[in-house]
């Protein structure tokens, strides 16, 4: 400390803290510094967050790593991670780190300096973890696992990890359809984080110093832990089959679900970044599952049932965690936080709190309907920047075919409560290629998108429509997970015609933005994939897949060249229509609803009937008067209370 | 509201963390503290923050300046802030005004003093390089330290920033970019000059700093403590 410090610290009564004033040898020996300083975004990798806790010391405790496949501004954006890293620092024989997908400068640098991938927090390299675990948001992101692992010093496949290296397990929306990851993955978690760590992290704990194989088995005894190296796999005409290997545990695998959000663990701290992330805010999920029944949507399959929080406790938790993160914003997550039974009462009780910290609400997902509008108007965060509706379809008739409960009524009402709130921008959102889709159903697009800019010319002169444009990839556990997905030929036509249509009604007012179709394609393969992908993925890892869902990274050429290689079609994956009957590469996962839920569903999607949202109250009633029997309720609960 | 004046450290990887996102680092951190910030008119309010000179990512400092607008502010507050900062952030001075419109932050960010050297390699190949950069009248002053290490003194910070080094020594062949050059920013202030003495750069967090006076330890507003 120089003189002028001593002195301001002695008259000031402030005594600033030691690190302040450490030696300069602390950065000028920091050999991460050459590193990140040849690097874009050097912020990606300083840390250097609020909120961490200390590394746990002394022997027993099972060490996870958390990795996120992508970028730090994406992935500590990701609420998963916030939960499941405080959950396991609660837990008394577990403790977390984190490790994000170092970008290709980075990476580049790494291997010319031979360095090794290391955890955020603590600097440890991957290998030396227990426990490294991966979620799977995005299918284009798998490359970035590889990335990952063999940077950090774990050998790619499953099978040549020795008793000395880290179980590599995996979860998320990807564990529900594993396989083109089975050889790479020690072991997935299907379901709920909260649900599986406690028990995954017991018996690791009791299963410390034996054999990798033996603590493989005994994971595999627990409810939602698949362990590929267990299950063998084979392909027939009639589609693929499992079967447990030498008498291991029966199949499916069943996920594990948490019964009440009220009950299970959430967060009283979040880590909170120093540089800007994608989502900045504390946000908190209000509810979990989506009964709406949207036929394509995989999410609102396999999180099922819906389970709501209370109201009151979780506007005292979100009170709490703006005061301890001080961030400037909320945002309430779920599938459809308008859905949310109790978002009157949460909103009403949050206004005067945040008013008074000068702190934003914001729904990420919104309804359309006026009351979801009016809702949204009331907050500041949302009105700063444009609204976006999601009508999914272009006409009625395909609408319901997708079971999206979205008339034109619904669209007319929603748009006019916008404009006349101030809003001058509105961008929705469509999918091309959904089943049954025909050139009358794209021009319904463009029509609604016409209709869209004259009814905010009737509020505001410069009133503009931005139409975002994605191609359907069927997925899994879905109704539409027989269908054939386009090929991206049709794909890019069809995209064409909706934006030369607009282009003819645009001027000025209409945008329209469309997702690159090969991507699409590259994501509908993986989506429905079985184990055979992975040799896919290797060769084109090794040909330098990285960052897919990137576009300015993204090359069909180069995983065109990865499917000729091991001699697999890719067409076969995404655009084949399944029989009824085939194995599914999933078949061997139970997600939770019932298969012949999804054939039913099928076949109305093809009648264009609609199916009836089946909670009552803000949950599912089992039987109750709309009950689809998907299968995927819990027992009945007691009246008043939430489940 | 008072108008105050606080200097900063930013150490280890927190120098990697980019001048702009500074202000919601002291924000949220005050947020956590309890600090009630002085807001900004208009749509959308945020408490008014002024940063000194950018530092560049990858540069380390010791006293770097900022001026926030606060309902009250003491020495205790302030300790609750600094540890409210992320890691590598550590508050290391503080003032509030005492005569009102006591000289923009910027008016009085008259210098800065650096410290130099080569990375993995003995800095002496700086010498040469320094003495003609202060031939030039690109740098005030500079001296060999321990280490063996380069103090450096540049007047106007805004303009003679650290890229100022990185250019220099590259042309001259010494370095091929920031990465082979360690540079820490001690401070930016006030540059005093004294005969037979060399220059310095005082913090402007400085209690000797005309128009404004230490935190107090109690409860204050505007006036007094």
């Amino acid at each position: 400390m120089n003189r002028s410090e001593e002195t301001t610290a002695r008259e000031a009564g402030f005594t600033p803290r030691p690190g302040a004033a450490m030696p300069a040898d602390a950065e000028y020996g920091d050999s991460a510094w050459p590193l990140l300083s040849n690097v874009k975004r050097s912020s990606r990798y300083a840390g250097c967050e609020y909120g961490v806790l200390p590394e746990k010391s002394g022997g027993g405790v099972v060490r996870y790593c958390l990795a996120f496949p992508d970028v730090y501004e994406i992935g500590m954006s990701y609420l998963g991670f916030q939960v499941l890293y405080f959950l396991l620092k609660s837990l008394p024989d577990a403790d977390a780190d984190r490790v994000y997908c170092p970008w290709t400068d980075l990476e580049e640098q790494m291997r010319l300096q031979g360095a090794v991938l290391s955890s955020i927090e603590g600097g440890h390299p991957l290998r030396d973890f227990d426990v490294v675990g991966f979620t799977l948001q995005y299918e284009l992101s798998y490359s970035n696992i590889l990335t990952m692992l063999d940077l950090g010093g774990i050998p790619l496949l499953a099978s040549d990890r020795g008793d000395r290296d880290p179980l590599v397990a995996a979860g998320g929306a990807g564990a529900f359809a594993p396989e083109p990851l089975a050889p790479f993955v020690d072991f997935f978690c299907v379901g709920d984080g909260e649900a599986l760590l406690p028990p995954i992290t017991d018996s690791l704990s009791r299963s410390a110093g034996r054999p990798r194989a033996e603590r493989l088995a005994r994971l595999s005894e627990i409810r939602g832990v698949y362990v590929p190296s267990m299950v063998d796999c084979e392909y027939s005409p009639d589609g693929v089959h499992f079967t447990p290997v030498d008498g291991g545990r029966s199949l499916p695998v069943r996920r594990t679900v948490v019964e009440s959000l009220d009950d299970a663990f959430m967060p009283n701290m979040l880590l909170v970044p120093s540089a800007g992330i994608v989502h900045d805010r504390v946000t908190v999920e209000v509810f979990r599952g989506c009964t709406r029944g949207c036929r394509f949507c995989q999410a609102g399959m396999v999180t099922r049932p819906v389970r709501e929080r209370s109201p009151g406790p979780l506007a005292r938790n979100i009170i709490s965690l703006v005061d301890r993160t001080g961030w400037e914003e909320v945002g309430l997550l779920s599938l459809a936080s308008c859905d949310y039974s109790g978002i009157t009462e949460l909103v009403r009780t949050l206004s005067p709190e945040l008013a008074a910290r000068n702190v934003r609400l914001s729904l990420p997902s919104l309804r359309m309907d006026a009351f979801s509008v009016e809702l949204a108007a009331g907050m500041e965060a949302m009105r700063r920047g444009g609204i976006t509706f999601a009508p999914e379809a272009g006409t009625q008739r395909l609408r319901n075919v997708i079971n999206k409960g979205v008339d034109e009524e619904d669209f007319e009402s929603s748009l006019r409560a916008a404009f006349s709130r101030g809003w001058d921008r509105v961008k929705l959102y469509f999918m091309m290629g959904l089943p049954t889709e025909t050139d009358a159903d794209l021009q319904g697009i463009v029509d609604l998108a016409a209709r869209a800019r004259s009814i905010g010319r009737e509020y505001k002169r410069r009133a503009q429509v931005a139409v975002s444009l994605a191609g359907f990839v069927p997925k899994p556990h879905t109704p539409f997970q027989w269908e054939p997905q386009l090929p991206v030929d049709e794909l890019r036509r069809r995209g064409r015609l909706v934006k030369n249509a607009l282009a003819d009604v645009g001027r000025g007012g209409v945008t329209v933005k469309y997702h690159e179709p090969e991507q699409t394609l590259l994501e509908g393969v993986f989506a429905r994939g079985d184990r055979r992908l992975a040799d896919v993925l290797l060769s084109a890892w090794r040909m330098g897949a990285r960052f897919d869902g990137w576009s300015e990274h993204f090359s069909l050429a180069r995983w065109m060249e990865a499917f000729a290689e091991a001699g697999v079609d890719p067409s076969w994956y995404a655009e084949r229509e399944r029989p009824r009957d085939e194995g599914l590469p999933w078949d061997h996962v139970d997600a939770g609803v019932d298969r012949e839920f999804l054939w039913r569903e099928r076949l109305r999607s093809l009648d264009g009937a609609l199916s009836p949202d089946c909670r009552q109250g803000g949950r599912c009633v089992l039987h109750g008067p709309s009950c689809l029997e998907c299968g995927a309720c819990l027992p009945p609960v007691e009246e008043g209370s939430y489940a | 509201m008072l108008r105050v004046r606080l200097t900063y450290a930013k150490r280890g990887r927190a120098c990697f963390i980019p001048h702009i996102a500074i202000p919601s680092v002291f924000t949220r951190s005050g947020g956590r503290a309890g600090v009630k910030f002085q807001l900004s008119e208009g749509f959308s309010p945020r408490p008014r923050i002024s940063l000194g000179p950018e530092l560049p990512v990858g540069v380390p400092a010791l006293n770097e300046p900022f001026e926030v607008r606060v309902a009250s502010l003491t020495a205790r507050d302030l300790s609750r802030w600094d540890l409210a900062l992320p890691g590598g952030f550590f508050f290391t001075g503080a003032l509030v005004e005492s005569v009102p419109g006591a000289g923009s932050l910027n008016g009085q960010c008259e210098a800065a003093s650096y410290l130099l050297a080569l990375r993995g390699r003995d800095s002496t190949p700086l010498d040469a390089a320094l003495a003609e950069m202060r031939e030039e009248g690109l740098i005030l002053h500079y001296r060999e330290d321990a280490g063996p290490c380069f103090r450096c003194v540049v007047d106007n910070p805004a303009r003679g920033g650290p890229g100022l080094f990185v250019k220099e020594f590259a042309k001259r062949g010494i370095i091929r970019g920031w990465a082979d050059l360690f540079m820490l920013r001690e401070s930016v202030g006030r540059l005093v000059e004294q005969a037979d003495l060399a220059p310095c750069v005082i913090p402007l967090a400085d209690p000797s700093a005309h128009g404004w006076r230490p935190l107090a330890d109690g409860n204050i507003s505007k006036g007094g403590a």
